[in-house]
């Protein structure tokens, strides 16, 4: 039997068609807890962050290493607390005592200073090193001695009140760049170089022979021991390396998941709100790539990635899982915090010693005091409470309140007035059910009508709308031609109308050559990419779709990149590279005056190479030179050969692809990688196998 | 045998004493509800025809209000008595007429009760004479007078003739009754001491608009009548003049202003008349509230009015979803019910106008504008759990069970507001459930505006938690760019389905499940398009899969193309039929496979598959085809063909069948079992199988069949029968016949084979096989059962007697 509140009828809002989904899956729950930090950018500082490092106590403040100075933020609002500046040279690197009141700095002049954090005044200088000093830190528990190396390939061990050294260690035979204290003994540390090797040095033991050593197989960028103690994680080249010390030694995973130099690796630890699951700990790793990367080293997989808009140097995680930091090498630091809960709590719990603040003497609440009849009005629920939740509002917009008033031309204006299109295409369709759009819009004032003709200029050459807009367009113009030619307002409207119709129709009309020309050649690819797209549930004709899509993007793109003023521009070809799995589709754009070549990503994020007289753009990314263009080079394939190929070979980020993007725009080739094979699509097709 | 799906709006439904049951008329029977659950508790079952109206007898006292009697009338001319607490029948009134309406004014005045002897109870009664010839084109349906205690007419009265079979209104005091006549209101005073040939007073009020419905006040002279144009009137004081002043209340009040009567039209006897105007269509609901003060009335809006009388204020139930028909009061104040057209009565909190309950009945038909010829959808049957399922008029799926004879639940497919006077302009033409019931996929289609905004969409749902509902999985916007979707037909044992376009192509989607998250949460379960195909670009009509999936056979117009749904590769063609095939079915697991094509050469063809030929085939128009799963059986629902020749043969012989089931065995081109039914056109056919917990009570023999047959008619009444049982006893929807083969065209030949069977040749030969179908064994038993008042006249009854005794040596010849 139908439940009382079914029986009436529903009301439903209008919603605007349901897009189609990525096909990625949707976010795990650590990827989740990842991407829960807040992004939050510290600009502006001066040259890359060389170092990031949490104070081990409570504010958990960070310390900065940039250009000659040293500056502390605040982990909770981000904000710079104070700086450090008296130095010569670049600050290579720093680090907190285990308490957090000392800080201990390196720089390239070769001295290694402590500060006092509040004071900011330099305690101690420990002089020593010849050559820059890449390395400083404290052992984990050890508050007397810190151990430091650099680029004279000496690590030296110091009794820092005494400013004197204790033990050198002359075992590296390049330079120093990295090391961590062991968190099982204070004793025990390791330290990375460039000579392809982590040793792992035992204070107790004078001689200068290393307690174990490590062969990277790069050189050494970072090397840290994780929280058991038993394992390091060292990262070089472009893949981390997880070590079993207590195993001698052992090579127990290389992750080489990053495109470029990891330049720096720490501990990161997914810190459960509630406690409840034990706490995990991760490795995290940024390189020049740009990425940022989580490595669970329990399992050997990583579990989740992110993309910074720059080449990453630093990293630092927050004890207390609240913050990490990502320095660049150009001056931005990525700060990411997220909300903890019981936050309050455990800043309470940290001073138990404090018992002089007695609790307060809960008054007993009469009814002569006005707060007695609001008692227990805050009251949280607990755990067992069953909790009667008042309904959700539902939030009605504006056009739905109209719509359900039957006021239709109120709501296609609302619609039209504000920012969505979608929202206003749903409006339309819902109009079109209930076969009122024509009347709306012949009811429509000029000043309304200006908004909508300035809607379908933006919006009706837009594939996904294309179906219903282009149809309106028309009948708009046949039924209030009066009006438009009384206002010069409006002719201006249907000036704009005019140019993007037409623009429309070159791009019709040259899609259409294409079509005719290369369907047959290309009508297998193309299959497959069509259920590709169909499996997202795009409208019918997907090919034209797909075509329209990406070329608008990489249009559009283009425009906001360098030309202000795009005079036309026709579609000259399109290739999908390699197969489907790759996601690639090739766009070649002639504008007036030039012509670029780009290349679209279907996937997610759109990666666009401009050509400009040998530098190559990156969508996001800096200019940067080409690796090579080869021009009008003669070509040869069996049977088959032509004059005059300008090649040009591109890096790229993600895609151990080099391809020559003029080659196959003028040779009309087809790769085709999942068959390491090419199809030639000239007079004689042919297959060419592919050398990888 | 399991009979349901009756309608519960009928008729209006009336409250017992104690506003705890609720008395409901459902076809041949009052089904007595409780308001409480709203649930069905027992059913009043004696009468034949359909129940036309229940007279609760009210109790005065509260030591009375237990007792449970009641009046019912019906088509098939009696009236009966009932004490429907146990229930049983007390006493039956044959008057020989077809009853519409009845009232009975007596038990409601107290009067009755005082008196020390009882005194004659008397009904009015809203009847048509059928003894009447249609050549004589008077008017004959009467209001007549029927003296209840001696089972008999009064004698001589006739109050009232009018061109409609009406409804009588009657007053709750029980003082006044009347019905409406096109532009007029006649109103009857009821005489305190009522006896046989006592005079009875009339007024009549007029109007200029048609009028539709009329309440009387509780206790004043108030009589509201609402029209077409939507438009209520308010008559106050009326019949002054002409009924006798017994209680001289309202007399003095309105003398001195004898000679203006605002709105009164005329010479009618009233004071005066007042119009209210809100609906805009024609009010079919009007009553007023216990104690007077409020009036509600409701119409085609679905939208219940409250107007406070005094002032003319009113008060909205907004949003009822469907037009309502009927309104009912009960003597609990808080309760009262509303009736609405989608054959769902709602129980309402009075003064809160909040919906307590809803007693839902299987949806009636309801017209969608048919954009695609031949489309085959109009029911779907879950085979397994008994759920057939249709669509309905606010864009949902009722999923009603055949065994419960109750609804299980309704699926929005369109998240879209329904209201019930709006254009149609989006229409669910298509929905298909997998054969394990965990699927559903629809397909709707969105008009365009002037060429403007069509929409093609094709939906996919998954069963939900408790299977109960589904939850939408995906939506393909235009799957075949533009075109309609012909037919969608799901994999029977792998997550596949294929949906085939008038565009001219047919697409094979897949659903990929992926892994299932530790919280439940299936992750993108989406359905993809696996393969696309077309056959010469013709328009594809129907598609199905074979019993293990293997085969998918698609109908391009007139051939059948097989391929395989894997590779997506083309491996037969099968042809060819005279009109596009609309139809198409795998049986069972044989090699056969079922076709049915519509249009003026309509056809039903078996294939064979391994000799990729036509079997045989029939020139019948074929409304349903059913298969049973794993057997040889399939059933066909046909039209029979109206020929101008027998009409008046088959018309009293079948008794209004339009329609036959042909039970056949995949072997044999002759049919095993035939029976004719009734509103064959609009109905549907499926085989369900029986589990025996949903079953046991109903059979009697212990021995459960192996499927049933569910036959659903035009009106949505079903019944289910075990098709294999030949002694069972005979449904009375569905009248079994001895198993006479129509002509068969086993193995054709030579030009039949080529250009199919000539179509006139063909259709004579049906023709005369058909009609003479019925009277081959008995036929005397027949043509003279019914009630006497039914039986054709003699010399029409000679011939046909005469004419089967004749036509029984036939076909030994044409053997």
């Amino acid at each position: 039997m139908a439940e009382p509140q079914q029986a009436l009828s529903r009301t439903f809002p209008v919603k605007p068609k349901l897009k189609a989904k990525s096909k990625k899956p949707s976010k795990t729950p650590e990827s989740k807890y990842w991407s829960s930090f807040k992004s939050h950018t510290i600009p502006n500082l001066i040259s890359s962050i060389t170092s990031l490092s949490f104070s081990p106590a409570t504010p958990h403040h960070f310390a900065a290493a940039y250009s000659t100075s040293l500056t502390l933020f605040n982990s909770k609002t981000l904000e710079p607390i104070s700086s450090i500046s008296s130095f010569k040279d670049v600050v290579s690197c720093a680090s907190f005592r285990s308490d957090g009141l000392l800080i201990a700095a390196s720089d390239h002049s070769g001295l290694v200073q402590v500060f006092d954090v509040k004071t900011r005044t330099a305690l101690r200088k420990l002089r020593g090193h010849t050559r820059p000093v890449r390395l400083v830190r404290y052992p984990r528990s050890d508050k007397l001695h810190l151990f430091s190396g650099g680029d004279d390939a000496v690590v030296k061990y110091w009794d820092v009140a005494a400013e004197s050294g204790v033990v050198e260690f002359r075992g590296h035979k390049d330079y120093v760049r990295c090391g961590d204290g062991s968190p099982a003994s204070s004793e025990l540390f390791a330290t990375g170089s460039y000579d392809h090797t982590v040793k792992v040095w035992d204070v107790r033991v004078s001689n200068s022979d290393a307690a174990m050593k490590i062969n990277h197989g790069k050189p050494v960028e970072d090397v840290i021991f994780l929280p058991s103690g038993g394992l390091i994680a060292t990262a070089g080249g472009n893949c981390v390396k997880i070590w079993d010390v207590i195993g001698g030694g052992k090579l127990l995973y290389s992750m080489e998941n990053h495109n470029k130099t990891v330049t720096s690796i720490c501990v990161g630890k997914i810190g459960r709100d509630g406690g409840e699951g034990s706490e995990q700990y991760r490795v995290l790793s940024v390189g020049l790539d740009g990425y940022m990367k989580v490595f669970d080293y329990s399992k050997f997989k990583i579990t989740h990635s992110m993309r910074f808009p720059a080449p990453l140097l630093s990293i630092g995680f927050s004890p207390d899982c609240a913050t990490r930091a990502i320095g660049t090498s150009n001056g931005v630091i990525y700060a990411g915090k997220r909300k903890v809960k019981g936050e309050v709590e455990s800043g309470l719990r940290e001073f138990p010693s404090l018992g002089l603040m007695e609790e307060p003497q809960r008054r007993v609440l009469r009814p002569s005091y006005f707060r007695y009849f609001h008692r227990s009005q805050g009251e949280k629920p607990s755990e067992g409470d069953y909790l009667i939740t008042r309904p959700k509002k539902v939030k009605i917009a504006e056009h739905d309140k109209l719509l359900k008033k039957f006021r239709h031309k109120d709501a296609f204006v609302s619609a039209l007035s504000g920012k969505n299109p979608e929202n206003v295409v749903a409006v339309m369709e819902e109009l079109v059910a209930r076969k009122k759009l024509l009347k709306c819009v012949s009811n429509l004032d000029t000043e309304e009508l200006g908004l909508l003709l300035a809607f379908l200029h933006r919006h009706s050459t837009v594939p996904r709308y294309a179906g219903l807009l282009m149809g309106l367009t028309k009948k708009v113009v046949q039924m209030r031609a009066e009006d438009i030619i009384a206002s010069d307002v409006l002719k201006g409207h249907i000036r704009n109308l005019k140019r993007s119709v037409e623009e429309e129709v070159r791009i019709q009309q040259s899609l259409q050559e294409i079509q005719e020309a290369r369907f047959g050649r290309l009508l297998h690819i193309l299959n497959r990419f069509q259920l590709f797209c169909t499996s997202k549930c795009l409208p019918g004709d997907i090919y034209h779709f797909a075509v329209l899509q990406w070329f608008q993007v990489a249009l559009k793109r283009s425009r906001n990149l360098r030309c202000p003023k795009v005079l036309g521009a026709t579609l000259k070809c399109l290739e999908q590279l390699g197969c489907v799995e790759a996601h690639l589709v090739k766009v070649e754009v002639a504008m007036t005056p030039i012509v670029e070549v780009a290349m679209a990503n279907t996937k997610e994020q759109l990666d666009m190479i401009t050509k400009e007289p040998r530098w190559l753009k990156v969508v996001n990314l800096e200019p940067r030179l080409l690796h090579s263009i080869a021009q009008r080079v003669k070509l040869c394939i069996e049977s088959w050969g032509w004059l005059g190929f300008d090649i040009t070979i591109v890096p790229l980020d993600d895609y151990k692809v080099v391809l020559a993007l003029g080659f196959l725009g003028k040779a009309k080739v087809v790769p085709y990688l999942s068959t390491h094979n090419a199809i030639l699509v000239g007079d004689v097709p042919c297959m060419v196998p592919m050398v990888t | 045998m399991i009979k349901g799906g009756k309608s519960l709006v009928s008729s209006p439904p009336v409250f017992s004493n104690d506003a705890k049951k609720l008395l409901v008329c459902t076809g041949c029977t009052v089904s007595i509800f409780s308001t409480s659950t709203s649930l069905q508790i027992t059913e009043l079952e004696g009468h034949t025809a359909l129940v036309t109206s229940v007279v609760v007898v009210p109790a005065f006292t509260p030591s009375s209000k237990i007792l449970c009697y009641c009046w019912t009338s019906s088509l098939d001319g009696t009236v009966r008595y009932w004490d429907f607490s146990l229930p049983e029948l007390m006493k039956t009134v044959d008057i020989r007429l077809p009853i519409f309406s009845m009232v009975i004014p007596g038990i409601l005045s107290q009067l009755a009760e005082t008196d020390g002897k009882t005194p004659n109870l008397f009904a009015y009664l809203s009847v048509e004479n059928t003894k009447i010839q249609d050549d004589q084109p008077k008017v004959h349906r009467k209001i007549l007078k029927c003296n209840l205690t001696k089972s008999r007419l009064a004698a001589g009265v006739i109050l009232a003739e009018t061109q409609q079979p009406e409804l009588i209104t009657i007053s709750s005091s029980g003082k006044f009754f009347g019905v409406r006549n096109k532009r007029k209101l006649h109103v009857w005073e009821v005489i305190a001491h009522d006896h046989e040939g006592a005079p009875i007073k009339k007024i009549t009020l007029h109007h200029t608009k048609n009028l539709t419905v009329f309440a009387f006040h509780p206790t004043e002279r108030i009589v509201a009548a609402g029209d077409v144009t939507g438009r209520i009137l308010i008559w106050r004081s009326f019949g002054r003049r002409t009924f006798s002043m017994g209680d001289g209340l309202m007399n003095g009040r309105a003398m001195n202003n004898e000679d203006e009567r605002p709105g009164v039209r005329g010479d009618d006897d009233a004071d005066s008349c007042a119009t209210w105007h809100w609906h805009s269509a024609e009010v079919k609901v009007l009553s007023f509230s216990s104690d007077g003060a409020y009036l509600f009335s409701g119409g085609k809006e679905g939208v219940l009015v409250f107007w406070q009388l005094d002032t003319g204020k009113k008060k909205f139930l907004p949003r009822i979803g469907s037009p309502l028909l009927y309104f009912a009061t009960s003597l609990d104040p808080s309760l009262s019910s509303v009736s609405c057209s989608d054959n769902r009565i709602h129980l309402l909190k009075m003064p809160s106008m909040e919906i307590l309950k809803s007693i839902s009945g299987i949806k009636l038909p309801c017209s969608f504008p048919e954009i695609y010829e031949g489309l085959h959808s109009r029911f779907i049957f879950d085979q397994t759990a008994g759920l057939v399922a249709f669509r309905t008029e606010n864009y949902c799926i009722q999923f009603y069970s055949l065994f419960d004879d109750r609804e299980n639940f309704e699926v929005q497919i369109c998240e879209r507001n329904h209201q019930p006077s709006d254009d149609v302009t989006v229409v669910v033409t298509l929905m298909v459930l997998s054969p394990d019931g965990s699927m559903m996929s629809t397909a709707e289609t969105k008009f365009p505006e002037e060429g403007l905004g069509g929409l093609v969409c094709l939906k996919f749902w998954t069963s939900g938690s408790q299977s109960k509902g589904f939850i939408l999985s995906t939506i393909i916007y235009e799957p075949h760019r533009d075109a309609g979707i012909s037919a969608i037909a799901f994999h029977p044992t792998r997550h596949m389905a294929v949906s085939s376009s008038y565009g001219g192509d047919f697409k094979i989607w897949a659903c990929s499940h992926e892994i299932q998250q530790r919280d439940q949460t299936l992750q993108n379960s989406g359905w993809t398009c696996h393969a696309v195909g077309s056959y010469k670009r013709k328009p594809m009509t129907a598609a199905t899969f074979s019993a293990d999936g293997s085969v998918l056979a698609i109908a391009a117009e007139t051939v059948i193309t097989i391929w395989d749904p894997e590779k997506n590769v083309l491996v037969a063609v099968i042809g060819e039929t005279l009109e596009p095939i609309t139809m198409l079915s795998f049986i069972g697991k044989s090699e056969y496979l079922v076709s049915a094509s519509r249009g003026s050469k309509s056809q039903l063809s078996l294939w064979s598959l391994s000799k990729l030929s036509e079997s045989w085939s029939y020139k019948l128009q074929a409304e349903a085809v059913a298969c049973v799963m794993d057997g040889s059986y399939f059933a066909v629902l046909t039209l029979l063909p109206r020929s101008s020749k027998h009409t008046e043969l088959t018309e009293t012989k079948i008794d209004g069948r339009d329609g036959a089931i042909l039970l056949f065995n995949v072997g044999e081109p002759i049919p095993v079992t035939t029976w004719f039914v009734k509103k064959a056109k609009g109905g549907g056919l499926a085989f369900i199988h029986v589990n025996s917990a949903s079953f046991k009570g109903n059979v009697s023999d212990g021995k459960l069949p192996p499927a049933l047959l569910a036959y659903i008619n035009g009106n949505h009444e079903y019944v289910l029968f075990n098709p294999y049982n030949l002694e069972a006893h005979e449904p009375s929807m569905v009248v079994r016949e001895k198993p006479v083969g129509i002509e068969d065209e086993t193995g054709k030949f030579g030009y039949a084979s080529i250009y199919g069977a000539l179509p006139e040749f063909d259709a004579k030969r049906n023709q005369t096989e058909l009609a003479p179908l019925l009277p081959s064994e008995k036929p005397w038993e027949t043509i003279f059962c019914g009630s006497s008042h039914n039986l054709p006249p003699i010399t029409k009854l000679c011939s046909a007697f005469l004419e089967s005794l004749l036509e029984k040596r036939t076909p030994v010849i044409s053997d």
